[in-house]
């Protein structure tokens, strides 16, 4: 319901500002949009008494010309909007927080219901190491996490299974065999990124497979130029693939929210912001674990990169790494569901970690 | 760069030139004018705070140019009782039209660096920058030409390998 006080106040206002528009009249504005958002008034309402108010201005007005008019009017509508848009931005974010919590929850269900059921199984007889590597596998893909662990403990007796990253690299690997034989595709050569496990496991069945050839470097072949960028951090040997300036295939050295680990900071700095963030923003980006994102996402949100270029301030909190006393400087909540720091020990010297092994 | 501009702000009628500072301010060192509005709206906020909560404080503004980008840095202290709960008072406000997203969270949302430092019975500080928007798009650009530079010199391996 508009008060009728609204909407005389709302035209008042307006005619003073296009009669003589000033800080004054421009708070006026302001102060009706804040009171229009604090008392529940739709901005649909509000844009309705604007319209009003703004052709009984253009009706009074004598010898004033319309677009003067009309543009005086469109910056106070400005000042009007200026408390629903930092409204409107708060929805956003909690929107956000509400779908990660949502995911949370179905994800903690689904894992318990699992769990329930595979105590089940257990009594039943199947054999224990069968079920804890599924229960392993299962928690592994309902958290997002590289690895699980399910144990096991009858008195001394103790079984443990293990599910990690090496198993998906094979699964992703069947899925893109399955892809080239489904659309009659022959691949010539295999791009190497560096040569960690899991980034290099199955290449010896490619080769033998297709006989492609392995290349680790920058490479033009008809509508294709590839090149190839040092990117040290995460491994020494590590390279980058930017494909026609289009496509960015960035391996172990940046991820949605996070960049590659590793013992020496500055290398994987310099390889980050030097190299990746000198791509134009639209250039998509697709790591090698986890969704893909674009330069222009990572260089506004990955908090890495926004601590880098001064955009965001250290955590600054004391935390335990590895049983050393350390500081935490940069912490991404949301990569691969276990978080991922940026950490200082007391020497000076800093570290980019998984967020497992980070107390706080 | 425009000259710094500290304002006392202990009543009502201290948020109009406050807002007016900030925003010739900013219209000055360039920003559009919507976000200049942006700018003028939260320091009506945290004015709004000072002059509701606290009694009295002080706003200075200073326009900041660093690494070839142009800012405007908002500074509003005072030295009331300080804000207990920090992180409550961003993400709802601690007055009851806060929970809406207006006052201190609404601030922090309009603009793109908002630090608040606080201790009980020592005031509150409170420090928030807007970036001019095309500076951010600039430095892509320019760290884009430079690598291509690069490129071209032939510093791109063809070919490294364990």
């Amino acid at each position: 319901v508009i008060s009728v006080g609204f909407r005389t106040e709302y035209t008042a206002a307006l005619r003073q500002h296009v009669l003589g528009e000033d800080e004054t009249t421009l708070r006026q504005g302001y102060e009706l949009g804040r009171s229009a958002v604090a008392g529940g008034v739709s901005a649909l309402d509000v844009a309705a008494i604007h319209h009003q108010a703004l052709e009984s201005s253009l009706e009074t007005a004598q010898d004033r010309r319309t677009s003067e008019i009309v543009g005086a009017a469109a910056g106070f509508f400005q000042e009007v909007l200026s408390a629903f848009e930092m409204v409107h931005r708060g929805y956003g974010e909690a929107a956000a927080a509400a779908a990660a919590e949502r995911h949370r929850a179905a994800m903690l269900r689904r894992l318990s219901s699992f769990l329930t059921d595979a105590s089940l199984s257990a009594r039943h007889g199947d054999a224990v190491s069968e079920v804890l590597h599924l229960v392993a596998e299962h928690a592994r893909e309902l958290t997002g996490a590289t690895s699980a662990i399910a144990s096991w403990r009858d008195g001394d007796d103790q079984v443990r299974a293990t599910s990690s990253d090496h198993e998906s690299t094979a699964a992703d690997e069947t899925d893109l065999l399955r892809h080239v034989e489904r659309e009659g595709l022959t691949p010539t050569h295999l791009l190497t990124t560096h040569s960690h496990p899991d980034h290099v496991a199955g290449d010896d069945e490619l080769v033998q497979r297709y006989g492609v050839e392995i290349v680790k470097g920058s490479l033009e072949l008809e509508g294709l130029r590839i090149a190839a960028l040092e990117t040290p951090g995460h491994a020494d040997d590590h390279l980058a693939y930017v494909v026609n300036d289009i496509v960015a295939f960035t391996a172990d050295i940046l991820f949605r929210d996070a960049v590659g680990g590793g013992p020496d900071v500055e290398p994987i700095r310099r390889s980050v912001m030097d190299v990746l963030m000198a791509l134009p923003p639209e250039v998509r980006v697709l790591p090698g674990h986890t969704e893909e994102t674009t330069i222009g996402r990572e260089w506004e949100e990955n908090p890495f990169i926004t601590y880098w270029r001064g955009a965001a301030e250290p955590i600054d909190e004391a935390v335990r790494v590895g049983g050393q006393d350390a500081t935490l400087v940069v912490w991404s909540p949301d990569y691969d569901g276990k978080g991922k720091a940026l950490v200082r020990f007391a020497d000076g010297r800093e570290a980019i970690v998984g967020g497992s092994r980070v107390e706080r | 760069v425009p000259a710094e501009v500290s304002l006392t702000i202990a009543t009502d009628e201290d948020l109009l030139p406050a807002r007016a500072h900030g925003r010739a301010l900013a219209l000055e060192l360039g920003f559009s004018r919507t976000d200049a509005t942006l700018i003028a709206t939260a320091i009506s906020e945290i004015a709004r705070n000072i002059v509701v909560h606290v009694g009295s404080g002080e706003i200075t503004m200073t326009p900041v140019q660093e690494e070839g980008r142009y800012g405007l840095v908002v500074v509003a202290s005072d030295s009331g009782p300080g804000i207990l709960d920090v992180e409550s008072a961003l993400a709802h406000g601690y007055a009851s039209r806060g929970g809406l997203g207006l006052g201190l969270p609404g601030a922090r949302r309009l603009m793109d660096d908002f630090v608040v430092e606080t201790e009980r019975g020592n005031g509150t500080t409170i420090r928030m920058t807007k970036w001019r928007l095309r500076d951010e798009l600039e430095l892509l650009r320019e760290r884009r030409r430079a690598l291509d530079a690069t490129r071209e010199g032939g510093q791109v391996s063809d070919g490294v390998g364990p």
